[in-house]
């Protein structure tokens, strides 16, 4: 599941938040996310080049074509992550600009880095200010994050049961601020890996494959002459979202009463469609259907979050 | 005598054209630099100095001032090297100044007379290609300005083989090829 859930991300550029106990892979996902990304525009490329120049971190001119995956370090100070400094450089969201900025072990980031992020998130820019101007950096990303679901990580598992929980895996979890959380179009949990499918491995699907699939489903959203210049699901704001949609009225309906049910807020309600767009594309699908939204709403919503 | 060049400071990704003028009067052999240049700047003199004398050429026994203009904005870093070395030299008379016409000019100096790489030099070929000029930048970064489109390059890996191919006397290649 948590495989689907990376591919759908991957088309839309959707921002992920996986919660799982230790061990289960979380940080491998994000890695691999990197290899299944479609592949950058020239105008993506040219601005990712020049961000990395500016910070001393092109080396011989080489025009960076891959993604970048970027992923600091919880003690990273926030001049580090967000850019500034005594030059003025570009931190760790601008070079990520274009690509994935992946920030493990969410919670052990410090709550006032982490706020610095939610600027920068929602506005795609990032402001660093000097004594006498303002000097602004792009950086437009893809926020892909992981924790645990608290301390001792294994809340949830019967077999591992603390007498802590769930007062501590609450505690542990109210360390994310509610409007950060906000920001995660996608809310997966990770299960443990069970000994059993490590010693006896079944037949996955390969890289390459799934990146074709990814790329094609990109594609699609890009035949959209809407989306024609290279914009991306998560890029569109309700006027335009209707228009893609292209949704029949009881299927309208049916999204209205889930939305309803689960007290989607606007913006919540946005982004469920927005991840529903996806899955439709990579269903090959031109219009958004019933299914399409069901499995959108499955990502919203996390038993352990509440 | 006198000279004018252009080059860039950098805000960001977006850049602000500066000129930089060098000027020769009688007076104590000195060279000071003025328009806000902060320490990486002010630190050029060292390096020229010492890269035009690795090149067997003497400074003129004249009071030289190198003004960044404009004067009220903070200029960082060490890509003024280049363009204050190639500001002396026309000021000197050894390169034409007509050779520099039209071109942004960026370069960090090592005492040796090398030219060094620096850093943003993607953004300022942008920048120059936008207004309609050419980029004279470090050897190594000029794979780089080729890649912001057709604009006249010039990159060279020293002052020495800088200085002959703005004299036509031995032609450097281009980096796009």
């Amino acid at each position: 599941m948590a495989k689907r859930a990376l591919q759908i991300a991957a088309v839309g550029a959707h921002n992920l938040l996986m919660v799982g106990p230790p061990g289960s892979g979380k940080s491998m996902l994000a890695s691999r996310l990197a290899g299944i990304l479609p592949p950058m525009l020239a105008k993506e490329s040219l601005e990712a080049t020049m961000i990395h120049s500016m910070a001393g971190h092109l080396d011989k001119g080489g025009l960076i074509v891959s993604r970048p995956f970027r992923d600091p370090h919880h003690s990273s100070s926030v001049a580090a992550l967000v850019g500034g400094g005594a030059k003025a450089k570009p931190g760790e969201v601008s070079l990520a600009h274009g690509g994935v900025l992946f920030l493990d072990e969410l919670a052990e980031w410090p709550s006032h880095q982490l706020d610095s992020l939610r600027q920068t998130i929602e506005t795609g820019r990032s402001v660093v200010s000097r004594a006498n101007h303002h000097v602004t950096y792009p950086a437009r990303f893809q926020l892909i994050a992981a924790m645990n679901p608290c301390r001792c990580g294994y809340l949830g598992d019967p077999s591992r049961a603390c007498s802590k929980a769930p007062r501590c895996g609450r505690d542990y979890m109210t360390k994310i601020s509610g409007p950060l959380l906000d920001r995660f179009d996608m809310m997966i949990e990770v299960e443990e890996i069970p000994i059993s499918v490590l010693n006896y491995p079944s037949a996955s699907e390969n890289t390459v494959t799934v990146a074709e699939r990814v790329k094609a489903a990109r594609q699609r959203s890009f035949n959209r002459p809407l989306q024609a210049e290279g914009m991306v699901n998560v890029q569109l704001d309700g006027a335009m979202l209707d228009e893609v949609m292209g949704m029949t009225v009881s299927d309208k309906d049916f999204l209205q009463t889930s939305a309803e049910t689960l007290r989607l807020t606007a913006r919540g309600f946005h982004r469920v469609m927005r991840v529903a767009r996806c899955i439709a594309d990579l269903d090959k699908n031109d219009t958004v259907e019933r299914q399409h939204i069901a499995e959108a709403m499955q990502y919203r919503w996390l038993p352990l979050l509440s | 005598m006198q000279a004018s060049l252009h080059t860039l400071a950098f805000r960001g990704l977006e850049t602000v054209p500066v000129h930089v003028q060098v000027h020769l009067s009688n007076g104590l052999p000195n060279i000071a630099i003025v328009g806000l240049a902060d320490k990486s700047v002010v630190e050029s003199k060292e390096r020229v100095r010492a890269a035009l004398s690795s090149l067997g050429l003497s400074l003129p026994p004249k009071r030289i001032a190198v003004n960044l203009a404009p004067a009220d904005l903070s200029k960082e870093g060490s890509h003024y090297d280049l363009p204050i070395a190639l500001g002396l030299l026309i000021a000197m008379g050894a390169i034409p100044s007509d050779s520099v016409d039209n071109m942004i000019v960026m370069g960090e100096l090592s005492l040796d007379g090398g030219i060094t790489g620096v850093n943003g030099i993607l953004a300022a070929a942008l920048s120059a290609a936008a207004d309609g000029k050419g980029m004279i930048c470090p050897d190594i970064n000029g794979a780089e300005a080729a890649w912001s489109g057709d604009i006249k390059i010039i990159a060279a890996p020293s002052l020495i083989a800088l200085i002959n191919h703005l004299r036509e006397d031995q032609v450097l290649p281009d980096p796009k090829g």
